[in-house]
């Protein structure tokens, strides 16, 4: 399904990493491992197609993403440091349009149901900016559970979260693999998925 | 779930910046009241020469449209940028175009029609006649759209740059200039009596033309800036 070759990819004049090679299947995750500054957020950059790598393909369904464009960015679901809400508007509102943008068109009752799962019962009204570190990263997660994308790219996704959010996020990976989903993740936090064998990427 | 349209993204954007308009007023004031401030100086520094605050009308509210727009564009794409929403749209099932043409519409009906909704009155204080004040409304409703289109560039240009503002105004004011002297040359005209139908052509189609190549000139540059 994705498959990279031969990609190199540098910031300036450093040379992060190249002659990477790997694929990922349906069902499949991967870890990207590595010591602060070895190249994780831009390698997960240029598989989204923010960055143009220096060298080498990624190809997505046996095209490379460059031609395919919208009908990859279809489906992929990424979530960088960046939660991507919005401190004026209420978790609900910023969950309606960030599943809006990712092209799916929420029901009120959804958007509700998966905010309440991420543990933010009664919170789902109150603007973003009276929430703490930890509960806007829990409104950013909860796109994971309203997405239909296939391929899921997350850049550190544990960040801030408590123990029981934790938890939740690897229930939620364990549950988008049964459905043939795809996952690339970095973290620095330790990350169990039940019965699954993660292939691991090392960047040095 | 449903897969949205085109359209419905488009809608969305829109709907989206101007929530985050009504919750920011400030923002959308400040630029409001500038442009009050500004024109009305005029007519006190220049002190009562009806003659002369006619022939200036059209020039010096171009000029404060032109100006408080500028003020409003260094924070079209910012907010985005630094929260990282605009990563999220780039990543859009849809053309990023769509998204920024979304994004210029909101910008306007925020900062451009207010202007030229309060144009009228401040003409007023020029001894303006009606049929030039109808002339300033017609060119300003056709011309600040151009304006925020014209601006969107820019922003996308300096994106995240250090001192973005005054590169951004360095970068977007000479192409205004076009803008700039048909609307107030089709003021004017009607003013001496003559034809504004070349001026107002020449201002359609500076808008058609903006509409069709600067959304997605915006999309380029925001990718590059992205990287």
């Amino acid at each position: 399904m994705l498959e990279v070759s031969n990609l190199a990819c540098s910031r300036g004049d450093h040379r992060l990493f190249s002659g990477l090679d790997f694929q990922v299947h349906l069902g499949q995750i991967m870890q990207v491992q590595g010591v602060n500054g070895s190249g994780k957020t831009s390698l997960l950059r240029s598989l989204c197609g923010f960055l143009t790598p220096d060298e080498g393909d990624i190809v997505w369904r046996g095209e490379s993403i460059r031609d395919l464009d919208e009908e990859y960015y279809a489906e992929l679901l990424y979530l960088g440091h960046l939660n991507a809400i919005k401190d004026e508007l209420s978790a609900l509102e910023n969950l309606l349009i960030s599943a809006g943008l990712s092209g799916v068109e929420l029901e009120e009752k959804e958007a509700m149901a998966a905010l309440r799962r991420m543990g933010l019962r009664g919170r789902e009204m109150l603007p973003t900016k009276v929430l703490s570190q930890g509960q806007r990263r829990r409104v950013a997660l909860a796109r994971l559970m309203v997405s239909d994308a296939k391929l899921w790219i997350l850049d550190e996704p544990l960040t801030a979260l408590d123990v029981g959010a934790v938890a939740l996020i690897q229930e939620l990976i364990a549950e988008h693999l049964a459905r043939q989903g795809m996952v690339i993740f970095t973290t620095h936090q330790p990350l169990q998925v039940a019965g699954m064998e993660m292939l691991t990427l090392s960047l040095s | 779930m449903k897969r949205s349209s085109m359209l419905d993204l488009l809608v969305l954007v829109v709907r989206r910046d101007l929530v985050l308009a009504m919750r920011r007023r400030t923002d959308v004031l400040t630029t409001l009241i500038f442009f009050v401030m500004v024109v009305s100086l005029f007519p006190l520094g220049v002190g009562p020469e009806l003659e002369m605050l006619r022939k200036m009308a059209p020039g010096v509210l171009w000029v404060a449209a032109l100006l408080a727009s500028m003020l409003s564009l260094g924070r079209l794409f910012s907010a985005d940028y630094l929260d990282g929403t605009l990563e999220q749209m780039m990543l859009a099932p849809q053309s990023l175009s769509m998204l920024v043409l979304g994004k210029i519409t909101a910008h306007w009906m925020v900062s451009g029609l207010p202007l030229v909704l309060l144009a009228p009155v401040l003409g007023l204080q020029f001894d303006m006649s009606a049929r030039a004040i109808g002339v300033l409304i017609v060119g300003l409703m056709l011309g600040t759209p151009v304006l925020s289109m014209l601006g969107a560039i820019g922003a996308a240009l300096t994106l995240g740059l250090r001192g973005g503002g005054v590169l951004l105004s360095l970068l977007v004011l000479p192409l205004c200039i076009p803008v700039l002297i048909f609307g107030t040359g089709a003021v004017g005209a009607i003013s001496s009596g003559l034809s504004i139908a070349s001026h107002m052509s020449l201002l359609g189609a500076l808008l058609v033309m903006a509409l069709v190549f600067t959304p997605w000139v915006t999309a380029q540059a925001l990718r590059i800036s992205m990287e």
